[in-house]
């Protein structure tokens, strides 16, 4: 045990004499680990969102012309902002068919400072396996809303609490506010490390009767017109972006574009009563003029693929940086040997075993090794945690930042042995030394 | 009784198809106590002997017994816990470590050996108190002079307590009045009861032992005991 010490404190005291080199090289292998940690958990946690809800809802109904993956991100993330509508009598039309187990409805236009307001029905906030932390889930009517448990807390908003909602998804101060139609917090959801954590539930009915802007004997006329005229501009912005040439031709209608008072709507989120209908009713639907239906899982794989493709490159991008890392200890280390040949040639002739010697390179490797993985685990870890925290107010998707991710373990054991292969190398350095002519040399 | 004994000690290194022969068949004996010189122009086997006889190199044939133990089969390990234990080395260009102070450096045999950091103080202190630098153990070598680095390379040497002192060419780094004070600070060390050899192919600095062994061509050509004659006043010879 004590020559185990005094091996560790040897090794201690040379590597504090190269000081900037150890702390270089531990950060070079730190930082590799910190990267590795990152993008692991990162994927993890998008995989298992997407997971879930492609579970849950197997079938998403949408514009046509709106690239899957939008649509997919829009309405399950709810990052990607929706584009383009639908008309109500699509979901109608699904939630009749005996084929379908159950469909509900989204219309995502608003936004209360950056959450997304989702018009939706109560059956859909019943189909969530997340209980409710304050109030009840009550969208009965259109002035109700439940939060989650995010979007209530980033907006001090409690049961019983009202709010109007921003057009547009962005929570930019400049876009206009629907004001004349106020919403009362009904119920919180429960945290639940999913894409309902930072969205607002909401009738879908108020969504059209928001846009509408008839609905309301209280509005006086300039109010209205106001409305009218801020109305038109985005929504030509939005047409112009999304480029729906079909749905304005279908309606005809005063603005360019369907209003959302023609009861319109984002996307339907369909579970089919049998895995079996999946396919069929994917190409039924996407038969009708102006929608398609998406097969979530297969969309998912497919946006895994891009997320596997920007993974395997990072991957890639860390191994190198480990390796990099690893050659730099090697160097230091072979560099630092080189320069005590002298010293280590006079510890032989103090009679220190070889294998003492030679333990002691061993041991200076292991420790910059190990602690380069003791110093990247933890930050990796901790700013794991401060970044999934961020992570998830905006986008709502958990991140367990003290996962241990596959790849993280893989690059962990890869330093270990590694260094252990380092730790040799010093060895058989050490050992292939002659001590006679090393001492004297003049 | 004699403390070392080496007989019929042969080395031979392979060159190639060569075989390069340095010490043809040396005899010597060396009793505890002992203060010895051995002497011999370059090539004459005296630095190779020297190896041998602290273990830092072993006889191709012969016997080298040291303390009762021969050394000849023993394995590199062995041999390292024999120059731990029981042989003091101190080198010509004293071999200290730059970046340690004089106490650190002194400290070196016992630091791999495990002894614990207290004790090792208080070795250390005595063993440079001995070479009268207790007062310069915090300094690194470069803040010490030639002698006062000797007297610490030294004081190194002592801290196991060897059975013999091994020197060589002590003073061939040092001028005339240092290197004197060192070899009187090896006289004291005599006096003590140390076990002295000295490798050294000057004849002032062999005087101060009480026998000389001179070899030429790796064999003994002389082995003298005399009555210490070492002059009085160092002789005015610098070496450079």
């Amino acid at each position: 045990m004590t020559r185990l010490r005094s091996i560790v404190y040897v090794a201690w005291r040379y590597l504090g004499h190269r000081r900037l080199a150890t702390t270089v090289s531990m950060l070079a292998i730190a930082a590799s680990l910190v990267l590795v940690i990152a993008i692991g958990l990162m994927n993890l946690s998008v995989k298992r969102a997407a997971i879930d809800s492609s579970l849950r809802y197997p079938l998403v109904i949408g514009p046509k012309n709106v690239g899957v993956v939008q649509l997919i991100m829009s309405t399950i993330f709810q990052i990607d902002r929706p584009s383009g509508t639908i008309p109500y009598d699509v979901f109608e039309a699904v939630e009749k068919d005996g084929r379908v187990a159950a469909a509900v409805p989204m219309a995502v236009a608003d936004s209360v400072r950056g959450y997304p307001i989702v018009g939706t029905s109560r059956a859909y906030l019943d189909s969530l396996p997340i209980g409710v932390k304050a109030g009840t889930i009550d969208l009965s009517d259109e002035h109700d809303a439940v939060l989650g448990a995010e979007a209530a807390y980033r907006n001090s908003l409690n049961v019983g609490d009202t709010f109007t909602g921003t057009h547009g998804l962005t929570g930019d101060e400049e876009a206009h506010h629907h004001e004349e139609f106020g919403y009362v917090v009904r119920g919180i959801l429960n945290e639940s490390g999913t894409p309902s954590d930072t969205s607002i539930y909401v009738p879908v009915e108020s969504i059209w009767a928001v846009h509408a802007g008839h609905h309301h004997p209280h509005d006086d006329h300039d109010e209205d017109e106001h409305h009218e005229e801020v109305g038109d501009h985005d929504e030509d912005e939005h047409h112009e972006e999304a480029g729906e040439h079909d749905e304005a031709e279908e309606h005809d209608d005063d603005e360019h574009e369907p209003a959302w008072g023609d009861r319109r709507l984002t996307a339907i989120l369909v579970r089919p009563a049998s895995p079996a209908f999946t396919a069929i009713l994917e190409r039924e639907i996407s038969t009708r003029a102006g929608v398609q239906a998406v097969d979530t899982a297969r969309a998912i794989r497919r946006l895994m693929t891009y997320v596997s493709k920007g993974e395997r490159m990072v991957e890639a991008f860390s191994t190198v940086t480990l390796a990099v890392a690893i050659a730099m200890v090697l160097v230091t280390l072979v560099m630092s040997l080189n320069e005590r040949r002298r010293e280590l040639a006079l510890m032989r002739s103090l009679g220190v075993r070889q294998g003492t010697l030679g333990a002691v390179a061993m041991a200076e490797a292991l420790i910059i090794c190990l602690g380069g993985v003791i110093i990247g685990t933890a930050l990796g870890h901790v700013l794991a945690a401060l970044g999934g925290r961020l992570i998830q107010t905006r986008f709502g998707i958990a991140v367990d930042p003290w996962q241990i991710t596959r790849m993280e373990t893989g690059a962990v054991i890869l330093t270990l042995v590694a260094g252990q292969v380092l730790a040799l190398a010093g060895m058989v350095f050490t050992a292939r030394m002659n001590v006679i002519e090393e001492i004297a040399r003049e | 009784m004699s403390l070392l004994r080496c007989i019929d000690l042969v080395k031979a290194y392979d060159l190639g198809r060569h075989r390069l022969e340095v010490l043809h068949g040396v005899n010597l004996s060396v009793a505890a106590g002992e203060y010895v010189a051995v002497m011999g122009p370059s090539g004459s086997g005296k630095s190779t002997l020297m190896n041998i006889l602290g273990c830092l190199d072993t006889p191709s044939s012969g016997q080298y017994i040291l303390d009762d133990l021969a050394v000849a089969g023993l394995s590199d390990d062995a041999l390292a816990e024999i120059r731990n234990s029981k042989i003091g080395f101190v080198f010509q260009t004293f071999n200290l470590l730059a970046r340690q102070t004089a106490q650190d450096n002194v400290e070196l045999p016992l630091i791999y050996a495990g002894v614990p950091a207290s004790e090792r103080r208080k070795k250390s202190m005595r063993a440079l108190s001995r070479v009268g630098l207790a007062a310069r153990a915090h300094h690194r070598p470069n803040e010490l002079s030639g002698g006062e680095r000797q007297r610490v390379a030294i004081a190194r040497a002592l801290i196991n307590e060897p059975s013999i002192l091994l020197a060589d060419e002590p003073t061939g780094n040092l001028d005339s009045k240092t290197g004197a004070e060192i070899m009187r600070l090896f006289d004291e060390l005599h006096a003590e009861n140390n076990t002295i050899i000295i490798v050294t192919h000057e004849e002032d600095i062999a005087h101060y032992a009480h026998r000389v062994v001179r070899l030429r061509d790796g064999n003994v050509e002389s082995d003298e005991r005399h009555a210490r004659r070492a002059p009085a006043m160092p002789s005015v010879k610098v070496n450079l």
